[in-house]
């Protein structure tokens, strides 16, 4: 297997200066009302399709 | 069907077909039955894989034929034989004197069980896919059979066809979705029996035997029953993520059912397909399982062709258009799809499409922000600029963590992230959402660009995040609360963790 290409010292340390440690920070307070939104709109939407077909019969 | 010195000879017959007479010879007490499609289907695999050697075992004690006997042959006033006939394929000459010591080494290609009921044969089969669709199967399992004193593995989908009267074509390819866990290790062994007796009879309106098939509650009690529960999908009313730049969710058509226009079938099918998970499919008047997809150029770029296990025509048929579904080799017309099972380990709580909505949107922000703070030239191509070219695909498969971890190398992951995860506390099944650079996909280089990992236990309105890879740099949530961060790796893309060509 070939050697992982190694970033030079100084790119890792831009990089972890810049980023933020906690991965939710990489969205937007916007960003994460949609999500959360959109997450809930999932949710309802599985337990109203699992109600309204119950009684579908498969042969 | 003729019955007659059905245990006969003993302990096996061998036959070395050349041509389609020697074949029809020598399948000749199975075929005049109601329903032969499924059992010449299964016939024509094994020829297409190369199959010279029949052996047919008889007075085969099979347990899911014995269990059909118990719970309804036996009660018939005519005379049924009680055992069933194991048909092994092999690739090489293996003669009648040999058969007891040389099948390792003849290229053992698996078995069909033949119930001697002329409304359904083939009690099950474990056979490899044809050729021409070994890529495009993505849910095989491997058994091992014990033939006359050898261990003999396959590898395949289980295949079951309904006998009519037990069963119907729901409980056949309930079967067939069970026993695949079974072999996965994921659940017991269940008797095909057990898919018509352990089906709550309050649950339909009529009799349950002789089974006019399965109310889709009856179908989800079985598989939870059977350590399997079932998520639901009903069709025209299908979740996606709904990323800003993934497709619009289908205008509903007005008077139209929605297994015509909701192309979102495809979507949710890959996910499941991608983790090795078949998938049922119900229709106004069938069922049957998916087992695999591929992608084709006709009728259009990326076209998705799936591979369907129908118990009335045989194993591995080709679905080509989801939304006008009709088998291009026998013509049958299946009509709108209505719903989708997929049954799934037990805490697989966590739904793909949830982990999806999240997993994407994290990896296109973390994508943006490393572009934009990289010091120098970028070696990469950032999201934004894939999705600008409508190159950037997500790929999402749930997975045990272990098989996870123990996949990393052979993928081509660089050798600090392969460390971090396999330190990682991870709980059994994760669920896995590949950032896929479509191009590179289609090149058929490795193609995966970072990926977004979950805990399969945790809820739909809050999927926790375990790690989060792209470009070589990982965030990895510690069992602390902490956050592990920088870990570097490569942005050099590897290949996808889940089974099949990404």
């Amino acid at each position: 297997m070939p050697e992982d290409p190694e970033l030079p010292g100084y790119a890792k340390d831009a990089l972890t200066s810049s980023l933020p440690a906690d991965p939710d920070e990489l969205l937007s307070e916007q960003q994460k009302s949609s999500l959360s939104a959109d997450l809930d709109n999932l949710a309802r939407l599985r337990r109203d399709a699992e109600m309204a077909s119950a009684t579908l019969r498969m042969a | 069907m003729n019955h007659s010195a059905w245990n006969d000879p003993d302990p096996a017959e061998v036959f070395h077909p050349t041509n389609d007479t020697e074949w029809d010879a020598a399948l000749s007490r199975y075929l005049g039955s109601l329903q032969d499609a499924p059992l010449l289907r299964c016939v024509q695999v094994a020829r297409s894989l190369g199959a010279t050697t029949l052996v047919v075992e008889t007075r085969y004690i099979d347990l899911d034929y014995r269990s059909e006997f118990s719970a309804y042959y036996s009660k018939q006033f005519g005379d049924m034989p009680d055992t069933a006939h194991r048909l092994h394929f092999f690739a090489r000459r293996l003669t009648k004197r040999s058969i007891w010591r040389t099948a390792r080494s003849a290229g053992y290609l698996g078995y069909v069980v033949v119930r001697p009921t002329s409304t359904g044969l083939v009690s099950r089969a474990m056979l490899p896919p044809p050729p021409d669709l070994s890529d495009a199967v993505r849910t095989s399992v491997t058994e091992t059979v014990n033939f006359f004193g050898q261990d003999l593995a396959i590898t395949g989908v289980p295949f079951a066809q309904q006998d009519a009267q037990l069963g119907a074509c729901a409980q056949a390819a309930a079967w067939m979705c069970h026993f695949n866990a079974h072999l996965r290790g994921e659940a017991h062994r269940r008797p095909k029996a057990d898919f018509s007796l352990k089906a709550p009879a309050s649950l339909h309106p009529s009799r349950s035997l002789p089974s006019g098939g399965l109310t889709a509650l009856q179908l989800s009690e079985v598989f939870r029953t059977f350590e399997l529960p079932a998520l639901f999908y009903d069709v025209g009313g299908l979740p996606s993520p709904g990323l800003v730049w993934q497709p619009r969710d289908p205008a509903p058509i007005p008077a139209k059912p929605a297994g015509l226009w909701d192309f979102r079938i495809v979507a949710i099918a890959c996910r499941h397909l991608n983790s090795g998970n078949p998938v049922l499919v119900g229709t106004s008047n069938h069922a049957f399982i998916l087992c695999g997809y591929r992608r084709t150029n006709t009728p259009k770029p990326s076209w998705i062709e799936f591979v369907r296990h129908d118990d009335q025509t045989g194993p591995y048929g080709l679905v080509t258009d989801v939304l006008a579904d009709v088998d291009p080799t026998t013509g049958k017309v299946y009509g709108p799809w209505r719903t989708m099972q997929v049954p799934m380990p037990e805490k697989v709580w966590l739904a793909p499409e949830t982990a999806e909505r999240k997993g994407g949107e994290s990896l296109q922000a973390a994508s943006s922000r490393i572009f934009a703070t990289w010091p120098g030239t970028k070696p990469f191509m950032d999201l934004d600029e894939l999705i600008a070219l409508d190159r950037l695909r997500l790929r999402t498969y749930v997975i045990r963590s272990n098989a996870f971890k123990s996949g990393l190398a052979a993928r081509g992951v660089a050798t600090d992230i392969r460390r971090a995860y396999a330190l990682a506390r991870f709980p059994r099944f994760i669920w896995v959402v590949e950032a896929v650079d479509k191009a590179l996909r289609d090149a058929g280089q490795p193609c995966v660009l970072g990926e977004s990992v979950f805990d399969a236990t945790s809820s739909d309105r809050d999927p926790q995040r375990l790690a989060l890879h792209v470009h070589g740099i990982m965030w990895l949530q510690r069992t602390s609360g902490k956050t592990q961060f920088p870990i570097f790796g490569s942005y050099v893309p590897y290949s996808t963790g889940g089974r099949g060509t990404a």
